[in-house]
């Protein structure tokens, strides 16, 4: 992809964070819920990126590397973290974006999904995020595509479970 | 099931970075080329670096070994000085014995040391 550092490579490199930016800052923002620390992240991941952009193939290969890379990053930083119990009404928003369903219901769902466990959140994001395959989750996150299946479905259960709780919370 | 999944889909969808975050990765990075640029070129090759920690390691090595050697032979040193001291206090305290004897024999007073080579009595 990349036949060394020069001021060729540094235009490519320059396209390929406009073009990747979103999902890297999104992927770690919707698992870290920190803006800051999302910024944080997705620089690392890029920096990381510039000093091994010989060993990228493709594009297939620098989008898997890409999410790879962000899961992991996302992850060491939620375990440097001292922990902090979330509260669903703590969850900041960071984006000015206009949302298209109903707004709302998103936010309580990015809260909903920013309370799950670190793994279940992550595969939650991937999921609904990146649009992945089951099997793509599974080659990002290392883990067996069995547990992917059922991690996933305990969460949206989880997720839905406390979804109608809080909807019903204010229609009372 | 499918509705819920789709409010997900937009709850989670992507989200562009706060302004600036493109060119503040660039720098970083150009920062990080300066860098590179200031490293010799030699030392950017992992081969010649590990041999340069090599070749450091045995001068410290052998800087180590030869301060240990000096050090070695300090302490001989010392040593034999303080072997020498001894010799002479031994050889001090026989000297001091014969002489007394002698004197003995001779019938002066050892405690009168200081008269025997007064001189008045010196021939």
């Amino acid at each position: 992809m990349n036949d060394g550092h020069g001021p060729n490579s540094t235009h490519l490199f320059e396209s390929t964070v406009r073009q990747h930016q979103a999902m890297v800052f999104s992927l770690a923002y919707h698992f870290l819920q920190d803006a800051a620390a999302a910024e944080d992240v997705a620089q690392e991941v890029f920096v990381q990126l510039y000093r091994n952009f010989r060993s990228i193939q493709s594009p297939g290969h620098l989008r898997f590397w890409l999410r790879k890379v962000t899961v992991h990053r996302s992850l060491d930083e939620l375990r440097r973290r001292p922990p902090q119990p979330i509260s669903l009404e703590e969850v900041a928003e960071a984006s000015t974006d206009p949302a298209p369903g109903d707004p709302w219901l998103s936010a309580r769902l990015r809260r909903l999904v920013a309370a799950l466990p670190p793994k279940p959140r992550m595969v939650v994001i991937l999921r609904f995020q990146e649009d992945l395959e089951l099997r793509e989750i599974a080659d990002t996150l290392e883990m067996p595509l069995n547990t992917v299946k059922s991690c996933l479905r305990r969460a949206l259960a989880v997720l839905q479970a406390k979804l109608a709780r809080s909807v019903g919370d204010v229609k009372v | 099931m499918r509705a819920f999944e789709d409010e997900l889909r937009s709850a989670l969808r992507r989200r562009e970075p706060p302004a600036g975050f493109g060119n503040r990765i660039l720098s970083r990075v150009e920062a990080e080329e300066r860098k590179a640029v200031l490293r010799p070129r030699l030392f950017r090759n992992p081969a010649v670096r590990w041999l340069a920690a090599a070749a450091m390691a045995c001068v410290l090595l052998i800087g180590v070994a030869l301060e240990r050697r000096a050090m070695e032979r300090r302490l001989q040193a010392h040593r034999a000085a303080q072997e020498a001291i001894l010799a002479l206090r031994i050889t001090r305290y026989e000297l001091n014995h014969a002489l007394d004897r002698a004197m003995r024999r001779g019938g002066r007073d050892p405690r009168q040391e200081g008269q025997i080579f007064s001189p008045k009595e010196q021939p």
